[in-house]
């Protein structure tokens, strides 16, 4: 977190130092909109908030535990998750994948680690941390402009058949992402971003659908995750909301 | 929201599940899986089949060029032979023709009743003990495994088997000029097709003529008994291989780690082997004859013999690329380390050893490898039989193509004959020489 604030730091200094004239700004602004037609980042995002249950909703939760399983169909592989978050920022996920073994990932809200069977344990670091610390907010739905340095509504685009707005979203740290808000629902449907790590860059298309009121907020149970590689399929089973999750869940693994 | 990075960890480690393995590495077993009960006409079902591997090399090769191949002409070539096909299986030769004209390596039908079942970790097969290699045109038997029938009826490593049932050795190896992608490949192909005709049912029995140590002509009848590893399980598409792995302490406290495929089960076994192996003085990692398979797990070993970050090399695919990281472990192996390599080690052999070898990391010592390393994976086909074909190349961390160039040895030390029969491996003794050494500097250093 430390790391991040100092970037923001930093960045701040060097635009004051280009820009003395401008002033000093408390948090990343969304841009204004770039078109008559278009809403603004921030409408598209607080209509994003409503469509998922609303801001009251979405704070009445303070853990989730969902299962589920996963395919890849062209590889033949499929397998089944368990997936912890407890607020305000702790992640950890155990995908079992037959034949393999147990991968798991664990964020306990400063240090994130996977392990697999493969290559062992290892902590994360880098724009691969920084991904992890966005993704491990519990109330990231409601905090989503406090993740990125900045929004800018690009466009509408067909997401399938339905229409998107295209929001180019610029992470602290890491490359830039492109999420697609449902013209009518406001919801999110697909994301397009490039997962970092030691191994390279990957680049992943998301598409969210199948959402599902559970607990007064809407989740969506069907992704579909498509990378240069291969497609996979993930089904939501089970989603819990509230339910007591053990702070070791979060501990880094075992090696 | 987050749903969307649900799974990110998995996506990147099957990434890197792809399969780096020059066809099933030992004999396949009886059993059919996948085999796809249709009610469609033959034809219909053969010309679906005919489409997916026409149209996934096409689209999915990571050269759109293909290497100058013009697939559109070689489709307009094959296609028209499709009618007069009476079977699967000769579907399968044409298919296998049709991939041969790209020449490169992994890319295969696997017709289904060669697919290992996977309901047992029971080896299906049986095996007489022996492992061999082409040595000038001859098949020469280069390890006898203790208390096999092999041994037990007096087979020895350097003894040349002439003719395995009714059938000479000349007849059964691949003959030069037959499309083969290299000559090393011909003879890796060749050595399959003899350990094929020797190995069999468990409880059947093959005769065998061989010149012994002496040059003189002998016959024996040998069973064939049970093979003592185990069999990977399934993992999605890639199917069930036999999987073997020994480890011992050699004398001056050399550790010795052989395994004969790349496959999961391995990766555990090798972490036992490393652990009891932490005093040795120095580690020899066997490659010879093993012909990859899974290719993570060649960088799960290299962060068990490293304390630095690093990687073995990189994949490139069509539109991305991504890199065999080493992330280094607790209690890592630090000491020196030598790999055996020779015409027979392929794929995840390949990429293991070229890595560890730029890396500064292993002396790598035997004959020069199959050049045969290409990233794939497995689809299966509408009759059931599975297309293994390569998503990816690979190059060294220096960005040397590996394909159809293989891996160098440090040191050079080719199979032997009369080294063999004179009950000596040149190329571990060299390996054992050169970690011996390593250690002497080591300790002048400090």
């Amino acid at each position: 977190m430390k790391k991040i604030v100092l970037m923001l730091v930093f960045a701040l200094m060097a635009t004051l130092s280009v820009a003395a004239q401008e002033k000093k700004a408390d948090a990343p602004k969304a841009d204004a909109k770039p078109a008559a037609a278009l809403p603004s980042a921030d409408e598209i995002l607080d209509k994003f908030v409503k469509a998922s249950g609303g801001k009251e909703a979405i704070q009445k939760l303070t853990s989730r535990t969902s299962k589920g399983t996963f395919e890849i169909e062209s590889m033949g592989i499929s397998g089944g998750f368990q997936s912890f978050a407890k607020a305000p920022n702790k992640t950890a996920t155990v995908i079992e994948i037959p034949g393999f073994g147990t991968v798991q990932q664990v964020f306990d809200g400063t240090k994130a680690w996977d392990s697999n069977p493969q290559t062992g344990l290892r902590e994360l670091a880098g724009a691969e941390l920084a991904a992890q610390k966005r993704d491990g907010d519990f109330y990231q739905t409601i905090n989503m402009k406090s993740h990125y340095s900045k929004m800018t509504v690009k466009g509408k685009e067909k997401v399938g058949t339905a229409e998107a707005f295209v929001v180019e979203a610029v992470p602290t740290e890491g490359s830039p992402e492109k999420l697609y808000f449902d013209v009518t629902t406001g919801l999110l449907i697909r994301t397009d971003t490039e997962r970092e790590s030691p191994d390279g860059k990957m680049a992943i298309e998301a598409y969210m659908s199948d959402y599902k009121m559970v607990d007064g907020v809407n989740i969506p149970h069907t992704l579909k995750q498509v990378t240069p590689m291969f497609s996979m399929s993930i089904k939501m089973t089970e989603v819990k909301h509230n339910a007591p999750v053990e702070d070791a869940k979060f501990n880094k693994p075992a090696n | 929201m987050k749903l969307r990075k649900l799974l990110l960890a998995a996506q990147l480690v099957i990434s890197l599940v792809c399969f780096l393995a020059v066809g099933q590495a030992q004999a396949p077993s009886q059993a059919v899986v996948g085999g796809v009960a249709s009610t469609e006409k033959p034809y219909n079902v053969r010309q679906k089949t005919f489409d997916i591997v026409w149209r996934t090399v096409k689209d999915k090769h990571f050269d759109p060029t293909l290497g100058g191949t013009d697939w559109d002409k070689v489709r307009q070539q094959y296609e028209p032979r499709l009618a007069g096909l009476n079977s699967d299986a000769e579907l399968y030769k044409l298919l296998q023709q049709m991939l041969g004209e790209l020449k490169q390596s992994h890319f295969n039908i696997v017709p289904p009743e060669a697919i290992i079942a996977d309901n047992t970790a029971e080896p299906p097969n049986g095996s007489i003990g022996v492992d061999l290699r082409i040595i000038d045109g001859q098949a020469v038997i280069v390890r006898v495994e203790a208390g096999s029938p092999a041994e037990q009826i007096g087979l020895r490593p350097g003894f040349i088997i002439k003719q395995v049932g009714d059938a000479k050795v000349e007849q059964i190896m691949v003959q030069p000029g037959k499309g083969e992608l290299s000559e090393k490949i011909r003879l890796l192909h060749s050595t399959r097709r003899v350990m094929r005709e020797l190995n069999g049912e468990p409880g059947s029995s093959v005769t065998l003529s061989f010149l012994n140590g002496k040059d003189q002509l002998q016959a024996v009848t040998v069973a064939r008994a049970r093979l003592k590893g185990e069999l990977s399980p399934r993992l999605g598409n890639f199917p069930p291989q036999y999987t073997e792995l020994e480890w011992k302490r050699l004398p001056g406290n050399i550790g010795y780690i052989r395994f004969n495929i790349f496959t999961t089960p391995i990766s555990e076994k090798i972490r036992a082997a490393l652990n009891e192996l932490r005093d040795a003085e120095g580690i020899v990692i066997d490659l010879r004859g093993n012909p990859g398979g899974v290719a993570g797990i060649a960088t799960g070993i290299a962060s068990r013999l490293s304390d630095k970050s690093g990687m073995l090399g990189t994949m490139k695919m069509r539109s991305s690329e991504l890199k065999f990281a080493i992330f280094p472990q607790q209690n890592a192996y630090l000491g020196p380390v030598a790999i055996l390599i020779d015409g027979l080690s392929a794929s995840t052999s390949e990429v293991f050893s070229s890595g560890m070898q730029e890396l500064g990391r292993a002396v790598v010592i035997g004959e020069a490898s199959a050049g045969a390393c290409l990233p794939s994976i497995f689809e299966k086909l509408p009759t059931g039989a599975l297309f293994q074909f390569a998503i990816a190349d690979f190059k060294t961390p220096k960005g040397i193509l590996v394909e159809g160039r293989g891996v160098a040895p440090d040191f050079e030390v080719k199979w032997n004959r009369a080294s063999l029969l004179s009950g000596r491996d040149a190329q571990l003794e060299t390996a054992i020489e050169r970690l011996a050494q390593a250690r002497k500097r080591e300790r002048a250093i400090k």
